[in-house]
């Protein structure tokens, strides 16, 4: 009898435990485009790449870093990032990209975390 | 001469007793000059920009307001290579003829981005700048079309800031050129959410028919403001070493 007890908390647990741990994932966690940019020398200017990428529908959040020269941009939940479209934002915007890559389970907030630490 | 004042010139006269000697202080000395030269440019390579072209689908709005020099215009740029606007302007002069000169003009504009320069660290820029204005002033009669050529070329860091513009008004009534050459740095870098405060010095000359009896030439150092969407500046204009008033440059994108 106690084994069977047992046996239910731990399914009633891990049926608690494993969705939530999947919706925790992907609402704070995606995959983070994260580009280098040449010629972002100025705010003003550069301000260009933040609104042409934020009017992109899978646009969550964007991140300008002019010190590393880099951009990131983090996806709606549950949403793909199209690079092409990013890179073709930056070039719309009037900058060279220079490298992509993705950064995967992170957020614009970690990255920028991360790189104003390694100031 | 003082005790100390001897003792420093014996000392000297030893120390450069040989051409020799001399070459090596001086060699010492310009090295020196070169060294410092080099760590100031080095100190600011880490701009601030205002650009005639903005963004892909950006509205831009400028402004220049001084005592004689009064023009605003508003730009949209349907790519980051051109730009199309309207504007206007009311300027005065005191003319060589003798006689106060005033030109209001009301104008169309088309800014085109000709060349760049994106590298990791900075951006060039070479624009071709032009513009059709419907001119009214006191010293010809009726309405008069101004056609208005441009050049700029700028280059800019993070922290060093250096351009050159051209403008040419050219009518009926009137040939006109002003021609600036503006320089400065900013005072630490920033991040792209913080403001940025500048230092910059702008050269005017004006020629041809604005040629002033106050003078053609105007300096203008410049304390200029960036965060973002807002380009303001502040500067206190003065020709022949008379001051000019105030003369304040804005842009806000949106």
């Amino acid at each position: 009898m106690r084994t069977t007890i047992h046996t239910i908390k731990t399914i009633a647990l891990c049926a608690v435990f494993i969705p939530a741990t999947v919706l925790f994932s992907s609402a704070n966690a995606a995959e983070v485009a994260k580009v280098t940019v040449n010629g972002m020398v100025c705010a003003f200017c550069a301000q260009g790449i933040e609104k042409t990428i934020s009017k992109l529908p899978q646009t969550k959040a964007v991140y300008v870093n002019l010190d590393k020269r880099i951009v990131a941009v983090e996806p709606k939940d549950g949403q793909m990032l199209d690079m092409a479209k990013i890179k073709a934002g930056i070039v719309d915007a009037g900058y060279d990209v220079v490298k992509t890559e993705t950064v995967l389970n992170t957020t614009v907030a970690a990255i920028k975390a991360e790189l104003t630490s390694k100031k | 001469m003082s005790s100390l004042a001897l003792k420093r010139q014996r000392r000297n006269e030893q120390r450069c007793e040989t051409a020799e000697d001399f070459m090596s202080y001086y060699q010492f000395y310009s090295t020196l000059r070169l060294i410092l030269a080099g760590c100031t440019l080095l100190f600011l390579q880490n701009v601030a920009m205002a650009l005639p072209v903005g963004f892909k689908d950006s509205w831009m709005t400028m402004g220049e307001f001084s005592k004689d020099w009064k023009e605003s215009n508003l730009m949209y740029s349907f790519s980051h290579r051109d730009a199309i606007g309207i504007g206007g302007s009311n300027i005065r002069w005191n003319a060589l003829q003798g006689a106060q000169r005033s030109l209001k003009q009301t104008d169309v504009h088309y800014n085109r981005l000709l060349a760049r320069w994106n590298t990791p660290d900075s951006q060039t820029n070479i624009f071709l700048l032009g513009g059709l204005a419907h001119a009214n002033g006191n010293f010809f009669s009726g309405s008069q079309l101004i056609v208005q050529p441009g050049l700029q070329i700028d280059h800019e860091t993070r922290r060093i800031y250096a351009a050159l513009k051209w403008h040419g008004y050219y009518g009926k009534s009137l040939a006109a050129t002003r021609t600036a050459v503006a320089g400065g740095f900013s005072f630490y870098p920033t991040e792209y959410d913080e403001w940025q405060p500048w230092f910059v010095v702008e050269v005017d000359k004006l020629g041809s028919d604005f040629k002033s009896t106050d003078g053609n030439i105007e300096v203008t150092p410049y304390l200029r403001f960036i965060h973002k969407t807002l380009f303001v500046e502040a500067g206190a204009p003065q020709k022949r070493g008379k001051s000019q008033g105030l003369k304040v440059n804005f842009r806000y994108t949106f």
